[in-house]
C-alpha cells in the first residue's frame, strides 16, 4: 500500500519513491524503542498536499502515508459536529481494520468514546494512557482498540476556526507499548497536529459544500444571511439589495425551513460555522 | 459551487404558508397545555381523574376531527417560528404550577383530612401520571437543544415530571447502533413487558455512562452534568410533595415517577418494535426506521414525536419542522391506542404484525389515517387490509 501511495504521489510530481524513504536528514528521529524510521519532512509535505483539496481516495492515501512517515502502524481520523450524538454524524477515515468501529459500538458509542470526548474540550495532543477515565466502559473502549494496533495511541484534536465548527481527532496507533509516550516523539506530535488540522479543514470544506447542495443554497441566500449577521434588518436589506419586503421575508422563511433552524440569526450562525459567510452574529 | 439564484426552484419546492394557515396550525401546539390545565380543573370539579379520562377517552378520537398533518415542506413566518421555538420552555413553569395547584386543590377538598381518601388519591395519581408522561415530549425537545436556557430547562423539567434519566439515556439511545443486543431497539418476538423491564434496568446504567462522557468533555460554558441537575430537580420535587402533603404526597410522587419510567420504556417499544436491521430484509437496512403517524392532533400533542423516523435522521431539527419520512412504517393508530395494545402481546403481534406486513409489502405506499381512529380491519395473516 505504501508503494502504491508513493507512486500516486510521484505522478503528481511529488517526490521520487526511492528518495522518500531513504533520505536521512536532520528531521529524522530514532527513539529508544524499536520502531520504523520516521521521516517528518515527508509527512509535512504530504500534509501540505491535503490542503490542495484532493479527492477522497487521495486524501485517504495521503493520510495513510503521512501516518506511516510518523512511525504509526495504524491511524483513524474522525470528524463530527460539536453537538452531534447520533452515530451517523461521525465521519471516519480509517487506516486500520474497520472492525475496530464495530468493536467500539459493542462496548459503547462513538459519542462516548474517550478519544472523541477528549477532543471536544481540548486542543493539545495526549497519549491515550494519560486520559482520565472514570468508568469501566471507558477503559474497555481503549482495551478493544489494542488488538487492532493501538497499543500506544496518540490522540490529536483539531478544531475548526469558527465557533460551532467541526471537531476532528486524529488517532495514531502503534503496536509498540510506550511508543508515543516517549519524549523522543515530541516532533511527531507537531507533525501530527498539522496533519489533523489539514484533514479537519478538508472535511469542513466538504461539509460546507454538502450543506449548500442539500439545502439548495444560492449566492443570494448567503448575501442575505451575511446582511443578517452584520445586523441589518429587513428594511435595510430591502434597500441594499433592491428587493421587496415580501420577497425578503418569504426568502428567509424558506431558508429557515431548508436549513432546519428557528430564526434567520440561527441560520447565519450555522453558515458562519461552516465558513460560508464571513460575518459572525 | 453555489447557484447564482434559485428563486423558481424554491417556489416550486416550498411556497411559504399563508399566515392564517400557519397561525391555525401553530395554535394546535397549544394543546400541550390542556392536560396540565385538566390536572388542576379535575380536583376542583370533583373529578380527580379528569385528565386521565380525557387523554384516554377523548384524545384518540380527535383524529376524527383534525385528520392528517398537511403534506409538503413546512415553512413558518418567522414570528410564529420564534413562538413555537419558545413553546416547550413555557411548559416547565406551567408543569410546576399545575402540579402544585392540583395538589393544593386536592388536599383542600379531601385528602388533607386525617384519613386520606385512597380512591381519590389514586384517581389523581393516574391524572398526574398521564400529565407527566405528556410532559416527556417538551422535555425531549428541550433536551435536544444545545444553546441557551434550554440546556438547563431540559434536565429540570425531566426531574419535575419524575424521569430525571431522560436527557442522558435518550442521548445514548440516539448514539447507539440499532441493535437488539442492547435494550434500545426491541426485537420482533419481544413483548412490551419484557422489553420495558429490560430497558428500565438498562437506562440507569446508560444515563450514568453518557453523563460521565459529557463530564469528560470539559467544555467551557457547557452543562457539566445534566444528570446531576435532573436528579437534583427530582429530589427537590419529591421534597416539595413531601413537605406539602407529608408521606402521602411523597408516596404519590414516587409512584408517579415509577409509572413515568415504565411508560417511557413502553413508548420506546411502540416506536421501534420489529425495526432493528436484524429483523428487516436487506433492502430496508440502509436507514434506522421507526413507526410514524401523520395524525395532526398527535403531532400537536407530542410536539412531532410521532414523526419518529424523521427525528432519528435529524435529531436536532426543531419539532415544528418535522414531517413523516417517505417510505417509513406507519402505525395503525395513535400512541394512546398503541400503549394500551402493547400491554396485551397476542393482540399487539396480530395488529402490529398486520401493519408491519403492509409496510414490508409496499414501503412507499403508506396508509395515512385521514380521519380514521384505526387504520386496519381485523387482520388475516399476510393479507393487507384497510378499513
Amino acid at each position: 500500500m505504501v508503494d502504491r501511495t508513493v507512486m500516486a504521489l510521484e505522478r503528481q510530481g511529488f517526490m521520487p519513491a526511492p528518495q522518500a524513504f531513504e533520505a536521512r536528514d536532520s528531521t529524522h528521529a530514532f527513539i529508544g524503542v524499536p520502531t520504523r524510521p520516521v521521516n517528518l519532512d515527508l509527512s509535512g509535505r504530504i500534509t501540505g498536499l491535503i490542503a490542495s483539496r484532493p479527492t477522497e481516495s487521495t486524501a485517504l492515501e495521503s493520510m495513510s502515508l503521512a501516518l506511516l512517515s510518523m512511525g504509526a502502524d495504524q491511524g483513524v481520523f474522525v470528524t463530527y459536529a460539536r453537538d452531534a450524538i447520533q452515530r451517523e454524524a461521525f465521519r471516519f477515515m480509517l487506516f486500520c481494520d474497520q472492525r475496530l468501529c464495530v468493536e467500539v459500538e459493542n462496548v459503547s458509542t462513538f459519542a462516548q468514546h474517550p478519544w472523541l470526548t477528549y477532543a471536544l474540550g481540548h486542543s493539545a495532543p495526549i497519549c491515550s494512557s494519560a486520559l482520565t477515565l472514570t468508568s469501566d466502559v471507558q477503559r474497555r473502549c481503549l482495551e478493544v482498540a489494542k488488538p487492532y494496533g493501538f497499543v500506544s495511541t496518540l490522540v490529536v484534536p483539531a478544531h475548526a476556526a469558527r465557533p460551532g465548527g467541526r471537531v476532528g481527532v486524529l488517532c495514531l496507533g502503534s503496536k509498540i507499548e510506550g511508543y508515543f509516550e516517549s519524549d523522543a516523539t515530541v516532533a511527531v506530535r507537531v507533525a501530527a497536529r498539522a496533519l489533523a488540522g489539514e484533514l479537519n479543514d478538508w472535511w469542513c470544506k466538504r461539509e460546507a459544500q454538502e450543506l449548500c447542495d442539500s439545502c439548495d443554497l444560492s449566492e443570494v441566500d448567503l448575501q442575505l444571511l451575511d446582511d443578517t449577521a452584520r445586523g441589518l434588518g429587513t428594511k435595510e436589506i430591502c434597500r441594499a439589495r433592491g428587493l421587496s419586503k415580501q420577497s425578503v421575508d418569504s426568502r428567509f422563511q424558506r431558508l429557515i425551513a431548508r436549513l432546519g433552524v428557528t430564526s434567520r440569526r440561527e441560520a447565519a450562525r450555522l453558515l458562519y460555522s461552516h465558513s460560508l459567510i464571513n460575518t459572525s452574529c | 459551487m453555489l447557484k447564482t439564484d434559485n428563486t423558481s426552484a424554491n417556489d416550486e419546492a416550498s411556497s411559504p404558508s399563508s399566515p392564517w394557515i400557519a397561525l391555525r396550525d401553530a395554535s394546535g401546539f397549544l394543546v400541550i397545555f390542556v392536560p396540565p390545565a385538566l390536572l388542576v380543573l379535575g380536583p376542583w370539579i370533583g373529578v380527580p381523574a379528569l385528565a386521565f379520562l380525557v387523554v384516554f377517552g377523548l384524545f384518540p378520537f380527535a383524529r376524527l376531527l383534525f385528520g392528517d398533518t398537511r403534506s409538503g415542506q413546512i415553512t413558518w413566518p418567522e414570528p410564529i417560528a420564534a413562538a413555537l421555538h419558545a413553546l416547550p420552555l413555557w411548559y416547565l413553569p406551567v408543569s410546576v404550577v399545575a402540579a402544585g395547584a392540583g395538589l393544593f386543590v386536592l388536599f383542600q377538598s379531601s385528602v388533607g383530612s386525617p384519613e386520606p381518601d385512597w380512591w381519590v388519591l389514586t384517581q389523581y395519581g393516574l391524572s398526574l401520571w398521564i400529565v407527566n408522561v405528556l410532559g416527556l415530549p417538551p422535555a425531549h425537545e428541550l433536551g435536544h437543544r444545545t444553546r441557551g436556557l434550554s440546556r438547563w430547562a431540559a434536565p429540570v423539567l425531566t426531574g419535575v415530571i419524575g424521569y430525571p434519566l431522560l436527557t442522558m439515556e435518550h442521548a445514548a439511545h440516539h448514539a447507539s447502533r440499532a441493535t437488539t443486543d442492547k435494550p434500545e431497539w426491541p426485537a420482533l418476538n419481544e413483548s412490551a413487558w419484557a422489553f420495558a423491564l429490560r430497558r428500565a434496568r438498562w437506562v440507569f446504567h446508560s444515563a450514568l455512562e453518557f453523563d460521565r462522557s459529557v463530564r469528560l468533555r470539559n467544555t467551557v460554558g457547557g452543562l457539566r452534568s445534566p444528570l446531576r441537575v435532573a436528579v437534583a430537580a427530582w429530589i427537590a420535587t419529591a421534597a416539595a410533595y413531601g413537605a406539602f402533603a407529608g408521606g402521602v404526597g411523597l408516596l404519590l410522587f414516587l409512584a408517579v415517577s415509577a409509572g413515568v419510567l415504565f411508560a417511557m420504556q413502553l413508548m420506546t417499544y411502540v416506536q421501534h418494535w420489529s425495526l432493528a436491521p436484524s429483523d428487516l430484509p436487506s433492502q430496508l437496512q440502509t436507514h434506522a426506521h421507526a413507526w410514524e403517524d401523520t395524525c395532526a392532533f398527535q403531532r400537536w400533542l407530542t410536539l412531532g414525536i410521532a414523526f419518529h423516523e424523521a427525528h432519528h435522521r435529524q435529531p436536532g431539527r426543531p419539532y415544528f419542522l418535522l414531517q413523516a419520512v417517505a417510505g417509513s412504517p406507519r402505525a395503525p393508530t395513535g400512541y394512546v391506542g398503541l400503549l394500551v395494545l402493547c400491554l396485551v402481546p397476542p393482540l399487539w403481534r396480530r395488529w402490529m404484525g398486520a401493519a408491519r406486513a403492509a409496510w414490508l409489502q409496499a414501503p412507499m405506499d403508506a396508509i395515512e389515517p385521514g380521519h380514521r381512529v384505526w387504520c386496519f380491519t381485523m387482520p388475516d395473516a399476510g393479507v393487507r387490509s384497510r378499513p
